[in-house]
């Protein structure tokens, strides 16, 4: 089967030092004001029964996402892995994308001018090394591998009891007793009335469009043959 | 009919440009306009908007959706001459087309300019993605711009009396006319179901699948009526008739269209069972019920009443309503009313709207110089 990439983020084991932060910024060169991932801090129970938890957030790498679907150059692409990245070759820095992501992992790039954001290190991982996040974690609570390798360790780690996927993505997280669902990046779902116009009405009007072209151009034939003296029927 | 007077250039009335208060602040604001382009190239976006991660479409957004809207004339007129035969508008052709060229060239300017990579936007015509509304409305407007260059073309080749040019053109003027009526379709709601993707950020008020034929039917009667405001400045400005009759007849349909739009609004709320957030939005409610009333509900009785859109004062007031509501309606939709993360403030930098106003400066000097030294006026190719 296919290879495709998912990361477990085990909240259980975050202790909040944003290594990951660091790292990732390192490694990707992410300017200044820009992050690729990031660590919230929740607070939650109440006095004085409180406790503190970390939620590292990245790109959920969605499976269909409306961010690749809405890139008008196609420089946004969804991979076969299920990585989703931004080829800064093709992009014209219009920031549709940034508009459309749910989970407001796209950033503009000062410096290139371009949109970017978390590739899961797709140069790393494509030489067969996890991505630098999952490398630096202090805790060692990020998995990262191929979900569809039964074998592989993140498989195995998310079958443990508290996993949680973000719906329709590639995020998993494990959940500490205190955590509740509604505190995590939220199900993916994409603008289901941009597929209906852009899959349904707007290709049935291109071909009205295209029908009406060849017979305007087939009109336009017809009189040129009989012109000539009936030219007067013309306006401007 | 055959004997259209191309034979020899026809001349302009238009007095010379005099010097006038009004005439100086759009200088002004043009030089403006340049100054913030420079600055914009120079010192890249960040130097002139306020822009961040949270409001990656600010400003100018707004402005570019009102922009294509006011030149809906253009698309109007065609359909109605070309398609339905109501010959008797043909006289507003070459403003409304003059009209829709230049609002469409200041959308392209703003786009430019709103690009992080500019100078990539070609990458629109080799790199397709045809499932983003934004490479259909790219496409569409590349292609309608062209098509109304076209469209205008005559009036300059007339100019210059260069008769076999103007029969040429003649012959495609048909084909060209209804391609154009059908990009513009397309297009118009295509920049509604831009804003299809913003699920979630989109206040649910105005969030719906039917964006698109609301921005469709909206650029009929926004566009009718920008082009009713600039036929009233430019004949106060260049003293020549004003078309009374003919724009009262063409504002028939529009009563008609705010009405099905007021209609459809309500309904579409109703059948999601939206109708409770009318009023328990805050802000949000009271931006949704202004541009509706002053876009919608307020024009609808004024367009409706025969005394009121026979009287050039009526008329003008109308379209001033369905303009500002119809602008502020698309403002809402892509800006103001969307809901933002907390602690996300965005207001333009000035440099932003300088360059928006600029813009729409630089392009009230080109209709100025085009006005002045081509046949653009009903009055000047009486031919039919």
């Amino acid at each position: 089967m296919a290879t495709r990439y998912g990361m477990l983020i085990d909240l259980r084991k975050c202790v909040g030092c944003e290594a990951c932060t660091v790292a990732c910024k390192a490694e990707n060169g992410v300017p200044l004001g820009h992050f690729r991932t990031r660590v919230e801090t929740h607070e939650t129970g109440t006095f004085p029964k409180v406790s503190m938890t970390f939620l590292p957030v990245l790109c959920n790498h969605c499976d269909a996402p409306d961010c690749v679907n809405v890139c008008p150059t196609g420089a946004s692409i969804k991979r076969e892995d299920g990585i989703v990245m931004v080829d800064r070759e093709y992009c014209i820095g219009c920031t549709y994308c940034v508009t459309a992501c749910t989970y407001g992992a796209r950033y503009l790039d000062e410096e290139k001018k371009v949109v970017d954001k978390c590739n899961f290190c797709v140069h790393r991982v494509e030489q067969g090394v996890v991505p630098s996040c999952v490398n630096t974690c202090v805790a060692d609570c990020r998995s990262f591998g191929d979900l569809n390798d039964p074998a592989s360790a993140i498989s195995k780690a998310i079958k443990q009891p508290g996993v949680v996927q973000v719906g329709n993505t590639s995020m998993y997280y494990r959940l500490p007793e205190n955590f509740d669902r509604s505190m995590l990046p939220a199900d993916y779902v994409g603008a289901a009335p941009l597929g209906v116009w852009q899959n349904l009405l707007q290709p049935a009007g291109k071909v009205l469009l295209g029908g009406v072209v060849l017979a305007t151009a087939a009109s336009l034939v017809a009189n040129t043959v009989k012109k000539d003296g009936k030219e007067g029927e013309s306006h401007d | 009919m055959a004997t259209i007077s191309h034979s020899h250039p026809v001349a302009t009335t238009q007095q010379q440009p005099r010097f006038s208060v009004g005439r100086a602040i759009i200088w002004v604001l043009a030089a403006v306009g340049v100054f913030t382009i420079v600055w914009r190239l120079m010192y890249g976006m960040g130097g002139v908007s306020n822009m961040s991660n949270s409001v990656s479409w600010g400003f100018w957004i707004g402005e570019k959706l009102t922009g294509v809207f006011s030149g809906g004339a253009a698309f109007t007129l065609c359909a109605a001459i070309y398609i339905f035969g109501k010959e008797e508008f043909h006289k507003l052709v070459r403003p409304a087309v003059l009209t829709g060229l230049l609002c469409y060239i200041s959308f392209i300017l703003l786009l430019f300019f709103d690009l992080g990579r500019p100078e990539r936007i070609w990458h629109l015509i080799i790199y397709w993605n045809i499932h983003s509304p934004l490479f259909e409305v790219g496409m569409c407007v590349m292609v309608y711009t062209t098509v109304l260059i076209f469209e205008f073309i005559p009036v300059m080749f007339e100019k210059f009396g260069w008769n076999k040019a103007v029969h040429a053109m003649h012959k495609i003027t048909l084909p060209l006319m209804i391609l154009g009526v059908l990009l513009s379709t397309l297009h118009q709601s295509s920049l509604g179901s831009l804003m299809l993707a913003e699920v979630g950020k989109v206040h649910p008020l105005w969030y719906t699948a039917l964006i698109p034929p609301f921005f469709f039917i909206t650029a009929i009667t926004g566009g009718i009526s920008f082009l009713i405001l600039i036929e009233t400045l430019r004949c106060h400005y260049y003293k020549q008739p004003f078309e009374l009759d003919i724009l009262s007849r063409l504002s028939k349909v529009v009563p008609w269209v705010l009405g099905l739009y007021l209609v459809a609004k309500f309904a579409d709320l109703a059948y999601a069972g939206e109708l409770n957030l009318l009023f328990t939005s805050g802000h949000y409610s009271v931006l949704w019920w202004t541009d509706l009333v002053i876009g919608t509900v307020i024009p609808l009785v004024l367009f409706a009443i025969p005394k009121i859109r026979t009287s050039a004062k009526g008329l003008r007031w109308a379209a001033l309503f369905v303009f500002v509501g119809t602008s502020l309606m698309r403002f809402n939709v892509s800006l103001i009313g969307w809901k933002r993360p907390e602690g996300t403030h965005y207001t333009p930098h000035w440099m932003e709207i300088g360059m928006g106003v600029g813009i729409i400066a630089i392009m009230i000097l080109v209709y100025d110089f085009i006005v002045r030294f081509f046949p653009v006026h009903p009055a000047e190719h009486e031919h039919h």
